[in-house]
């Protein structure tokens, strides 16, 4: 019972780990009926536009890393983004935003993952937008 | 007597073992355990996975100044502009001569009724699959209204479709 119970918190402890890394805590957008899909399998990175007040973003959180806002920030992102893509030429970019975040603050990060990818030698950023699972479409 | 004499010889044997054995007190380290265990089956959040929309931002040609599009198509620009008069807080419509549309349902209905193959009449489908959709969003509109239009439009069975800032 003892070694059932070790298994269990070493589970728990690898669980709680996995999921806390790169999914900050918000509110994503759950179109209904959604014709989005499960993401496929593959390298990926994740940017969470990090919600502040009035629709506003507090930064962009990526690999642990938090970009502030800003023209410097947004290059600070953009160079972060082209260093992975140089490593991982396959590198999913997934993008999480807030429902109430206004969409002049997530332009930056598609603009950001274009011009990366473009300066990494690649013909397209492979970028995709994440939701909350809702009702299927047909 | 003799019986008795044995019996008191192997239990002082016994108890002797008993006494020279090291061994370690299990109970407080279980108790520790099981704390651990319920500490990390609470604080664990079990969260749904999450979907995601596909969306490959091509390379722009001629560098990072060029300009966005240069499909050899036109692409159909859906507008969406904040709108205090409406219920929602925002407006779509078409870019050129096409009727208003109200909402993102609405949107969907339109895409899907010009495209070939879709749900109207054949004279009036204009688009194919892979005609290339631009949501146009002002700045201000939240992101989830950005992402309705965008879900309208891949519902509606469209490949390229992207999304760009108004200027």
């Amino acid at each position: 019972m003892i070694d059932v119970v070790f298994l269990l918190v070493v589970f728990f402890v690898a669980v709680s780990q996995l999921v806390d890394r790169d999914r900050i805590d918000m509110d994503l957008p759950s179109p209904s009926p959604s014709a989005a899909h499960h993401p496929e399998e593959g390298p990926r990175t994740v940017v969470n536009v990090l919600p502040g007040l009035g629709g506003s973003s507090l930064g962009y959180q990526v690999d642990g890393i938090v970009f502030t806002p800003d023209a410097v920030g947004q290059t600070d992102l953009l160079e972060h983004l082209q260093l992975r893509l140089s490593t991982t030429p396959e590198l999913f970019v997934n993008i999480r935003a807030d429902s109430g975040t206004a969409w002049g603050w997530v332009a930056p990060v598609l603009g950001a993952a274009r011009n990366a990818a473009s300066m990494a030698g690649q013909p397209a950023a492979r970028v995709r937008l994440t939701v909350q699972p809702g009702a299927q479409s047909q | 007597m003799s019986m008795t004499g044995t019996t008191s010889i192997t239990r002082s044997r016994r108890g002797s073992s008993d006494r020279n054995r090291i061994g370690v007190n299990l109970a407080s380290m279980i108790d520790v355990v099981f704390l651990l265990l319920i500490y990390f089956m609470v604080a664990t959040d079990f969260r749904r996975g999450e979907d995601v929309f596909r969306m490959d931002l091509p390379e722009r040609t001629g560098g990072l100044n060029a300009e966005l599009y240069e499909e050899s198509e036109d692409p159909l620009i859906v507008l969406i502009q904040a709108d205090s008069g409406s219920a929602t807080g925002i407006r779509h419509s078409i870019e050129g001569d096409w009727p208003e549309i109200d909402g993102p349902d609405e949107l969907a209905d339109f895409l899907l009724r010009h495209r070939v193959g879709g749900s109207g009449i054949a004279s009036e489908a204009y688009f194919s699959r892979d005609h290339p959709i631009i949501i146009l969003a002002d700045r201000d509109i939240p992101w989830s209204g950005v992402v309705a239009a965008f879900n309208a439009a891949v519902r509606s069975g469209y490949d390229a479709v992207s999304l760009e800032v108004q200027p």
